[in-house]
């Protein structure tokens, strides 16, 4: 974990500095897999959406292409603007963040250890 | 969300976005998910490495930390536990924090008003100074801790939701505790050791309406939601924020005093003081059950697993209270009977079955008679 660790991953004390890198040792193809099935998980509520507007369109609950020619507001505009600014933030987040935690330890801590 | 603790919505509640609740829940299930099937994967990897490379030789702690830290079984389950509660509490927008503190004006004045007329059922001694022990460590992760600000206890509540093995009720595992207590004795004066939510003695008060149930906790935003949860649920409690080290009760007061996973959050320098407090308080027969981790004997691998989980979790008490003798420290304080119960975790069905997959966790119950 630290530099003075044997262990790649398993922990022997709090985390009282950076946060740790934990995974090491996961295959990439696992990874990729984990993607695909998300891929495939979107594409079945994209599937379901699309199903949804063709019932609502076919009941007279929306006329023809009614998602499609849609405009907002200007404040619905704004509003769309800023989830769409807030989701792409949070997905991004999880790759430029900071190594320092959230959550704190104090060092001091130690003296109650036995280390 | 479902209210936690009666059948009423609670009154006391943030406003809680569509997708606030739907990354809450996905956070919800992946955790279980760590917890379960992520959990058994490492155990089997560990196995089936141990068992191919290492057959003979002997196993013990660290020949078990060496195997498991190089399976990416583990690592990802590792990176679940520190990361996830991470997510949920943090994440812009969507964790309960960030969710919480952006609301955190509206809550406070509301949580105020609620709170004005609790008369003697809530008793703040703000001037209280923390221990150095618990003012270190944001417990479980919790950003700040659960004291620091009026919506903490509000932030916990939400928390333990993700946090406790049956969702579907998260009392559950009172009653399992409660089933350990001693027959044929009177549990009419009753304390919440450590009450936090409130949640136990709302959970006792709702079973045992003749009882006077107290808490206390030395956490300000706790007692007061404990207060509110209490209103809520129709049960008369009082409430007190004390530090439970040197509590303002009388000697031989109190016939009953239970906690619930309390001791891994004190090093092990404290805990006889702490017993010796509680015996204090007890009436001469009363009896002290509580619930807490344990390692489960001859595992050198769950051993690993629950020393990496505590570590992770920033509950760096934990590793020495699973391997601590609390049935002897009751007796050395005093208590007449002093035993620990191991729970049967596959009875409650909290745990796998299999022989090479070893419950995640293991609890014993504690049960001290003065």
């Amino acid at each position: 974990m630290s530099e003075s660790s044997p262990y790649k991953t398993y922990p022997t004390g709090p985390v009282t500095d950076k946060e740790p890198v934990l995974v090491r040792d996961l295959p990439q193809d696992r990874i990729i897999s984990a993607l695909v099935t998300l891929a495939g998980e979107l594409y079945m509520v994209r599937d379901r959406v699309k199903v949804l507007e063709a019932e609502l369109e076919k009941n007279d609950i929306l006329p023809p292409d009614a998602v499609e020619t849609h405009e907002d507001t200007p404040d619905q505009a704004a509003a769309r603007t800023a989830d769409a600014q807030a989701f792409a933030d949070r997905f991004w987040l999880q790759l430029t963040m900071s190594d320092e935690p959230v959550s704190y330890v104090d060092p001091a801590i130690k003296t109650y250890l036995n280390d | 969300m479902p209210d936690t603790h009666s059948n009423r919505p609670p009154t006391f509640d943030a406003k809680q976005s569509r997708d606030y609740t739907a990354f809450q829940e996905f956070i919800r299930c992946s955790y279980v998910a760590v917890n379960s099937k992520a959990n058994e994967e490492a155990y089997r990897a560990y196995f089936k490495e141990r068992d191919s490379h290492y057959a003979g030789e002997p196993e013990t702690r660290e020949s078990a930390a060496r195997i498991m830290d190089t399976l990416p079984e583990y690592q990802l389950k590792a990176w679940g536990i520190r990361n996830l509660r991470r997510l949920k509490y943090s994440q812009p927008d969507v964790g309960i924090d960030t969710m919480v503190h952006g609301q955190r004006d509206a809550l406070e004045k509301e949580l105020d008003a609620l709170i004005a007329d609790a008369g003697d059922e809530l008793q703040l001694n703000l001037d209280i100074k923390m221990p150095d022990y618990f003012e270190w460590v944001d417990f479980h992760q919790q950003p700040g801790g659960v004291w620091r600000d009026d919506v903490d206890g509000l932030i916990y509540d939400y928390g333990r939701r993700t946090t406790n093995p049956n969702q579907s009720d998260p009392n559950k595992v009172y009653h399992l505790m409660w089933e350990h207590l001693p027959e044929g004795k009177d549990y009419t004066r009753v304390l919440d050791w450590g009450t936090g939510h409130g949640g136990g003695i709302i959970a006792w008060m709702q079973d045992h309406p003749e009882s006077e149930g107290y808490g206390v906790d030395i956490a300000a935003p706790c007692v007061k939601l404990a207060h509110v949860r209490a209103r809520e649920a129709g049960v008369p409690v009082k409430f007190s924020q004390q530090d439970i080290m040197a509590m303002d009760y009388e000697d031989d007061s109190f016939d009953m005093v239970f906690h619930m996973f309390m001791l891994h959050e004190f090093p092990q320098q404290v805990t006889p003081d702490l017993f010796k407090e509680v015996r204090r308080i007890l009436k001469p027969g009363g009896v002290f059950i509580g619930m807490e981790l344990a390692l489960v004997p001859d595992q050198p691998a769950q051993h690993v697993i629950q020393f990496s989980d505590a570590w992770l979790n920033n509950e760096p008490y934990m590793p020495a209270c699973v391997d601590a003798d609390y049935a002897g420290m009751g007796k050395a304080a005093g208590f007449s009977k002093s035993v620990a119960i191991p729970a049967e975790m596959n009875k409650y069905a909290l745990g796998p079955a299999s022989k090479d997959t070893p419950p995640k966790t293991t609890w014993n119950f504690y049960v001290m008679e003065k």
